[in-house]
């Protein structure tokens, strides 16, 4: 009996979960089988679903155009360029002035040649137009490339077998500056860049050894047969240089940073070397500054006081002053730049820092990369970024495009830009810059001797801004294996300052 | 120039009020943009073989938009009107790469041109598409399978077989197999065993796609399948759950096969690999980049240097001679045919028709979000054929089939209302 109920009592929680069952099944199966108006719902999301999908492709197929036609149109590896040549006649370039600085001329076969009325003279800023291009020929390809003919005027040059007119370059450059840069350097190997503070127009910028852009095409070959040969390189952006005493700007600004106003007590007996036990820095020629100041020390370029100081600083809070000065980071430049190098660390030896606290050592930057910190000297810490191109004109000589100098940011602050304004001040009225003295205006600076060999021999550096008082242009020099910065690099920023304020 | 005009009224078609003047204009405005575009080639390259295209574009495409209208009054217009812009359209673009090949799409294009109509009559006498499930499987497995081991292998991938002279790539034509065998299995009485059954049918499918290195068709047929099925069972979890999977074997599949690391390294960053395996994409950027809003013009610009320009690169092609706006209006096209597809879908009240119109908007929109996307380099290039437009026989066949099964599907509910509102007002 027992046992039966057993059964009897497990049939009906059998029959139990079977009801159960159906009845979830019948749940079910209305879950998965809708009525006519939920698939219907379904049909509208899909169809928002996908107009949303392709909106967003027409919108990324808009914006990819409009940031990426101007770029990829210069690529190499684009075969649209030739084709564009075969109708279009490649734009002029001129200088500040409207001097012809570069112009195509149709052959009779209806191919064209480039000519650089100035020759070598503006090789490393204007660059040049074959043979993968650069300078200002390569930063505005696009517009140098493309007409403005409307399509009856091109039809009617293509019918008479002439090449439309190209859009029109003008340049920041000043054809006189650019003369007096080249000039002076001569034969020596070497780099100028010279600026507006306050506008980032890049008034001249020399690069030697240079080369004959008319030629390009002939030379290419002896120019890049040799890894070794360098006269392609631009020199202002990528050289890279150690910065000599120019250095002792970013030294004495951690020094400030880390002192303040307290660098007016700061005081240093030089007798011609600074050592701390093993090692020993020498001033330049062995000089005996005898007692000094800071200002004194930054004026006469003392390197015995300023490896005293380096040892003073504090070599992680240096680490981001090199940081927020631009050091191991991409410049803001229109072409190609090198990355200026330094690497400070907690680790780094007492040697070092010595050497690196008077610019020599380990630390490499580039002649552009030391102008933009003089410009932000120069400018109360505001970087404005140099540019080389003022507008871009159509055939008709109307401006479509008018190019202003972008603000960058803050370097330092403007206390610190007054710090340093005066220490750069001193040099030229008491320090290694006096020939930079005269009645027509005032000027600041650094000058450098960065020695490249064990024998002593240096490159000429100098850095500085005119007016003191109120800056309105910087200059930065390199000679290479030019002596000392004072005698070889600072005369050509006297002319260059001078040959500006007698015309601007 | 009048591309633009063209992109409106495509917009206004949208309004059904005056649905004859609209139609009439889009024909008006296809006459115009194929004449204007084939008297440019003819201009510019004085090559009397651009004429004789126009003249075929015309006869045969304006021949045939007659001919169905008048042998069936209830067709939808504007997926007629929209077919006949799209075909025209790849049929200039075509000839625009290569005249010679043209004329094989053309040849090919009129043989459509007769199985379009033979298939809107065909829908009217069949009564047993339902019922035939296992033959669909059966056979779409067994055409993708042959592939797999005979096909030849053109460019890393099994795509098409080889009978006689003509090259066919089955699975563009599998495709509609699929569609009819997922609405078939699904269309009343749902249970998960079906469900079950369907998935199991659908994963060998997509195997089969993904081993010969078809990744383009196989996610064409995964979407197409999680699209049906959320249909089908009204239940969204479905698709979260097919999307997960999706992504799941999308990442296995990233792990296994290098084609896939190397497509998705490439959608990236392409620059690397200019020289070799980037060489197409980058060419098909050089090439959108470079038409501007209204394009250079037929034969002005240089899109042929892009390897595959007429079938996957097609719409660069478009991009870059005929301009963006022009583009983006074929994509509006695109998306308008979409729409009333989805529309005449959620009329129907039959399951299985209505499964199956959906099925195929979904597929011809999906394909070509795949190939558009790819070649702009919004999604990883995958090569599949845009639509209509693309050179090769067995995509626009198999478009136009798909076209017309909708058209075939949209007479016979047009057919039946007028029975039951005659029935009714008996």
């Amino acid at each position: 009996m027992e046992k039966q109920n057993n059964n009897s009592s497990a049939n009906n929680k059998q029959t139990n979960t079977t009801q159960n069952f159906n009845r979830q099944q019948e749940k079910k199966s209305k879950l998965i089988n809708p009525d006519k108006l939920t698939i219907n719902h379904h049909i509208y999301i899909t169809i928002a679903i996908f107009s949303c999908v392709f909106l967003a492709m027409i919108v990324f197929l808009v914006v990819f155009y409009c940031q990426n036609s101007r770029t990829l149109l210069s690529n190499s590896y684009n075969k649209r360029e030739s084709v564009l040549m075969k109708q279009n006649l490649r734009g002029n370039i001129y200088a500040n002035d409207g001097e012809l600085l570069a112009y195509s001329v149709q052959n009779d076969d209806g191919t064209q040649t480039r000519y650089y009325p100035y020759g070598n003279l503006f090789s490393h800023s204007i660059g040049y137009a074959s043979k993968g291009k650069a300078g200002v020929e390569l930063l505005e390809n696009y517009y140098l490339i493309n007409t403005d003919n409307n399509a009856i005027v091109r039809a009617q040059n293509s019918s008479e077998g002439k090449l439309n007119t190209c859009y029109s370059i003008t340049t920041t450059f000043d054809v006189e500056l650019q003369k007096i840069a080249s000039e002076y350097l001569g034969n020596y190997n070497g780099a100028v860049i010279f600026t507006e503070v306050k506008t980032g127009r890049i008034l001249a910028l020399v690069s030697k050894p240079d080369y004959d852009p008319n030629n390009i095409d002939a030379m290419w070959d002896s120019l890049t047969a040799s890894s070794e040969s360098s006269v392609l390189l631009n020199r202002v952006t990528q050289g890279q240089y150690p910065p000599g005493s120019t250095f002792k700007i970013v030294s004495a600004l951690e020094y400030y940073r880390e002192n303040g106003d307290n660098f007016t007590k700061y005081n240093f007996n030089c007798s011609g070397f600074y050592s701390n036990g093993t090692n020993r820095i020498n001033c330049f020629h062995g000089t005996q500054h005898g007692d000094v100041d800071f200002e004194l020390s930054f004026a006469k370029s003392c390197n015995a006081s300023f490896a005293n100081i380096g040892m003073s600083l504090n070599r992680v809070k240096f680490a981001q002053t090199l940081d927020d000065l631009y050091f191991n980071k991409t410049l803001p430049c229109e072409t190609a730049s090198t990355q200026s190098s330094l690497i400070i660390n907690a680790d780094t030896s007492d040697y070092d820092m010595m050497q690196t606290s008077i610019g020599q050592g380990k630390t490499s930057i580039s002649p552009y990369h030391l102008n933009l910190i003089t410009m932000s000297i120069a400018n109360n810490g505001l970087l404005i970024t140099p540019y080389m191109v003022d507008n871009i004109k159509d055939s008709n000589g109307t401006i479509v495009k008018d190019y202003s100098g972008q603000t960058f940011g803050y370097l330092i602050t403007p206390d610190e830009a007054t710090f340093l304004r005066r220490l750069m001040e001193s040099v030229v009225t008491e320090g290694t810059a006096t020939r930079l003295k005269n009645d027509l205006y005032t000027a600041a600076g650094k000058t450098g001797s960065a020695e490249y060999n064990d024998l002593g021999d240096s490159h000429a550096w100098f850095t500085g801004y005119a007016p003191a008082e109120d800056p309105e242009v910087a200059v930065t020099i390199i000679v290479e294996a030019g002596g000392t910065g004072g005698e070889k690099a600072v005369p050509l920023a006297k002319l260059m300052f001078d040959s500006y304020f007698t015309r601007y | 120039m009048i591309y633009a005009v063209l992109g409106i009224s495509i917009f206004a078609v949208k309004n059904t009020g005056f649905k004859t003047a609209i139609a009439v204009s889009q024909n008006a405005i296809n006459i115009l943009v194929v004449g204007v575009a084939c008297m440019n080639m003819y201009l510019v390259s004085k090559n009397a073989m651009y004429l004789a295209a126009l003249i075929y574009i015309l006869t045969s495409v304006f021949l045939f938009l007659f001919f169905t209208q008048s042998a069936f009054p209830e067709c939808n217009i504007l997926l007629l009107n929209n077919f006949s812009m799209l075909v025209s359209c790849g049929l200039i673009i075509i000839a625009r790469v290569s005249i010679n090949k043209s004329f094989k799409q053309f040849v090919i294009v009129t043989a459509c041109f007769a199985l379009c109509i033979a298939m809107i009559y065909i829908f009217g006498k069949i009564k047993w598409f339902k019922k035939i499930t296992w033959v669909y499987a059966s056979v779409g497995l067994l055409m993708l399978s042959i592939v797999l081991v005979l096909g030849k292998i053109s460019h890393g991938s099994k795509l098409s077989i080889s009978l006689g002279p003509i090259s066919v790539q089955p699975s563009e034509f599998v495709k509609i197999l699929f569609i009819f065998f997922i609405a078939s299995i699904l269309w009343n009485e749902i249970n998960y065993k079906k469900i079950a059954l369907s998935a199991l049918i659908a994963a060998l499918y997509i195997g089969i796609l993904v081993v010969s290195k078809d990744l383009g068709s196989a996610l064409i047929y995964f979407m197409v399948y999680l699209f049906i099925l959320v249909i089908a069972t009204g239940n969204y979890l479905f698709m979260v759950g097919g999307l997960l999977a999706g992504a799941g074997a999308s990442i296995v599949a990233y792990k296994i096969f290098s084609h896939v690391r190397v497509r998705v390294e490439i959608w990236r960053d392409p620059w690397p690999y200019i020289d070799n395996k980037g060489y197409q994409i980058i060419q098909s950027m050089f090439s959108i980049t470079s038409g501007g809003f209204w394009g250079t013009g037929l034969l002005k610009g240089t899109p042929t240097t892009i390897p595959f320009a007429d079938t996957d690169f097609v719409f660069s092609v478009i991009c870059e001679e005929m301009g963006l706006i022009y583009a983006i209006s074929i994509l509006i096209i695109g998306i308008s045919s979409f729409i009333e597809m989805l529309r005449v879908s959620s009329k129907i009240n039959d399951n299985f028709y209505k499964q199956i119109v959906f099925g195929i908007a979904v597929s011809l929109l999906f394909q070509a979000f795949v190939t558009v996307g790819g070649g702009i380099k919004f999604i990883p290039l995958t090569g599949v054929t845009l639509p209509l437009i693309s050179y090769g026989g067995s995509s626009i066949m198999s478009s136009t089939l798909m076209y017309f099964i909708v058209q075939a599907i949209y007479v016979r509910l047009r057919k039946e209302d007028k029975r039951n509102k005659n029935g009714k007002a008996k």
